[in-house]
């Protein structure tokens, strides 16, 4: 929590809230409404300024866009799979788990990314969560993927707009056949 | 300055409760949740209120039955509340089972945001429910839900910008963020993707994109605004549904819901509020007073025709006689004289329907349908009507209370 931050929220805020058509309709509302509403309210902003989301949901902060990337440029994580007969396709994490999109399952696979290879955290997490894809993946196809693969790319804004190439490396492959059970 | 919604006729709360209805049965068709049960228990941790219980519990909606109820249970509260005029044990069990469902989607330590104003509507919606319940109704109550609403969806907005401004800084508008964002969302590793990312490269998309970031955001700081002026309400929409139209195309995200949450941040709904006859000129429904199908038909109409808006009358009736003519009840069922407009068959339900306001103005949407096909569908019900639900051997007796609402 930052002091501007509160200051501009109060700023923003209470005008509104004081202002005479909100004052003049709260004022039609019976008591036991106005609790309702003001401890809603609370909540949002305290959900906000407390920095936590998975212990307010869904009173969390809102914060879309709001710093700087990291300086390292831009990233991106691209996942495939060899299937039994050799061919590489294309895996799509959001697409084996519709209910995780909105970069649900995206965002939790980028900072395993991050550390790999060197931390072995990171590997068992990108691992489970590659394996529970690539399964989901199988569940409809004729020739099933046999070995998973993850590439990270990286490139600085301005080298990308002089056209300069992504630098890709391969951060993981594993056997489908190794995490058996898991 | 007036507050937004502050005047809500009940049949436009009914429609913003079938409006928030379909934008989650949408989402639960969209989104299937059973499929969470392919993840890896070890790194299940829901975020709250589900992540306050002990991973041992939390594991249990990994469980396919599980996962099944919730969308089942789930399903089920929301057309109840979409059917039902006042349902509010529908639309509590809907708020637990969303919030339990949103919690454990949010599993794998991603908190994202994009259906969380919707959630706050059921809230509104559940949370007066149950007030009404508890002290009665009142016309304050009605407006609630979508005050509330309104206020909630803009002081998202609000938040994300005053973050922005507190902790991004100068920084998030000069340096190459923006390019950064777009180019990495081109790649996302999805199946659906929007190229348009890599258009950053070109100045000529780049610097108007560049340029409106600002902009947004000050339009985001102020949109709680949008409940008391009208003239920034006119600004703010237009340009937050082409931000978010940028961001789907630009970023590869899209917060659907809030999208279509935005026709409440405008007074757009009120125009389906019913409206009053002053001049004493009502329309008239005249309907075969022998037929049940067609007795049912108007009693549903005054159940809901709280304005008492439609004056009542039978096809036998003299009246009838005088205003449709002698053949009036050989060749119709259902017939509405408005003013000086005679509709009958399909248009005429179709026309006395939607006037009833609110969620059943759309019934102005099937008079597109070619006229030829809707009498025909008009025509089947009604040759079996006699039939499928009965005759009566004398024409309805209105009740003491219908009676000021029957011509005949």
């Amino acid at each position: 929590m930052s002091a501007l931050e509160g200051v501009l929220i109060g700023a923003v805020l209470a005008p509104l809230a004081l202002s005479p058509p909100v004052r003049q309709y709260a004022g039609t509302l019976p008591r036991s409404a106005r609790v309702g509403v003001l401890l809603f309210f609370s909540l949002l902003v305290a959900g906000q300024l407390a920095r936590m989301d998975q212990r307010t949901f869904p009173f969390v902060v809102w914060s879309m866009y709001g710093v700087e990337k990291s300086p390292r440029g831009i990233l991106y994580e691209q996942y495939s799979g060899l299937t039994a007969s050799g061919a590489l396709v294309p895996l799509h994490p959001s697409s084996a788990f519709p209910s995780l999109d909105q970069g649900r399952i995206l965002n939790p696979l980028r900072p395993a990314m991050r550390w790999l290879p060197q931390s072995q955290e990171a590997r068992v997490h990108a691992t489970m969560l590659l394996t529970a894809v690539a399964r989901a993946v199988n569940r409809g196809r004729m020739d099933p993927v046999v070995t998973v693969i993850a590439t990270r790319c990286e490139l600085s804004a301005d080298e990308w707009l002089r056209g300069v190439p992504f630098r890709c490396e391969e951060k993981l492959r594993f056997d489908l056949s190794e995490t058996a059970g898991r | 300055m007036t507050l937004l919604h502050a005047e809500t006729a009940v049949e436009v709360r009914r429609l913003f409760t079938v409006w928030v209805a379909v934008i989650w049965l949408l989402h639960l068709a969209l989104e299937p949740l059973s499929d969470l049960a392919g993840l890896p228990p070890a790194l299940f941790r829901p975020v709250a209120p589900v992540g306050w219980l002990p991973h041992r519990f939390e594991v249990l909606f990994l469980e396919p039955v599980v996962l099944h109820g919730l969308r089942f249970v789930g399903v089920v509260s929301l057309l109840v509340a979409a059917i039902r005029e006042r349902a509010p044990v529908a639309l509590v069990v809907a708020s637990i089972v969303l919030t339990i469902a949103q919690s454990i989607v949010r599993s794998l330590g991603h908190v994202n945001h994009a259906e969380l104003p919707a959630l706050y509507a059921v809230y509104a919606l559940a949370f007066v429910g149950v007030l009404e319940r508890v002290r009665g109704r009142s016309s304050a109550l009605d407006a609630l839900p979508l005050v509330v609403t309104a206020a909630a969806l803009t002081t998202t907005y609000s938040l994300t910008a005053i973050f922005r401004l507190a902790h991004g800084g100068l920084a998030v508008y000069t340096s190459g963020s923006m390019v950064e964002w777009s180019v990495a969302a081109a790649f996302q590793p999805d199946e659906w993707r929007s190229q348009m990312g890599l258009l950053t490269a070109h100045d000529v998309v780049r610097w108007p994109l560049l340029l409106s970031f600002p902009l947004v955001t000050l339009f985001e700081l102020l949109a709680p605004y949008c409940l008391i002026s009208g003239t920034f309400r006119l600004l703010f929409v237009p340009i937050v549904i082409a931000f978010h139209v940028a961001t789907l195309l630009f970023m590869n995200i899209f917060f659907w819901e809030n999208v279509a949450l935005m026709p409440f941040l405008t007074a757009w709904p009120h125009r389906f509020a019913p409206r009053a006859v002053t001049d004493g000129r009502h329309p008239i429904v005249f309907f075969d007073g022998v037929c049940g199908l067609c007795n049912r038909f108007v009693d549903y109409m005054m159940a809901r025709d709280r304005l008492a808006l439609f004056r009542f009358a039978t096809l036998q009736s003299d009246i009838a006689v005088e205003r449709l003519g002698t053949a009036a009840l050989a060749e119709d069922s259902i017939a509405l004289v408005d003013g000086t407009d005679v509709y009958r068959r399909s248009d005429a339900v179709l026309r006395a329907v939607s006037r009833l306001g609110g969620v059943f103005a759309a019934a102005q949407l099937l008079l597109a349908v070619p006229v030829r096909v809707r009498d025909a569908v008009y025509d089947f019900v009604a040759a079996r009507r006699y039939r499928v639900f009965g005759r009566s051997e004398t024409c309805r007796l209105p009740s003491p209370e219908e009676r000021a609402r029957f011509l005949s």
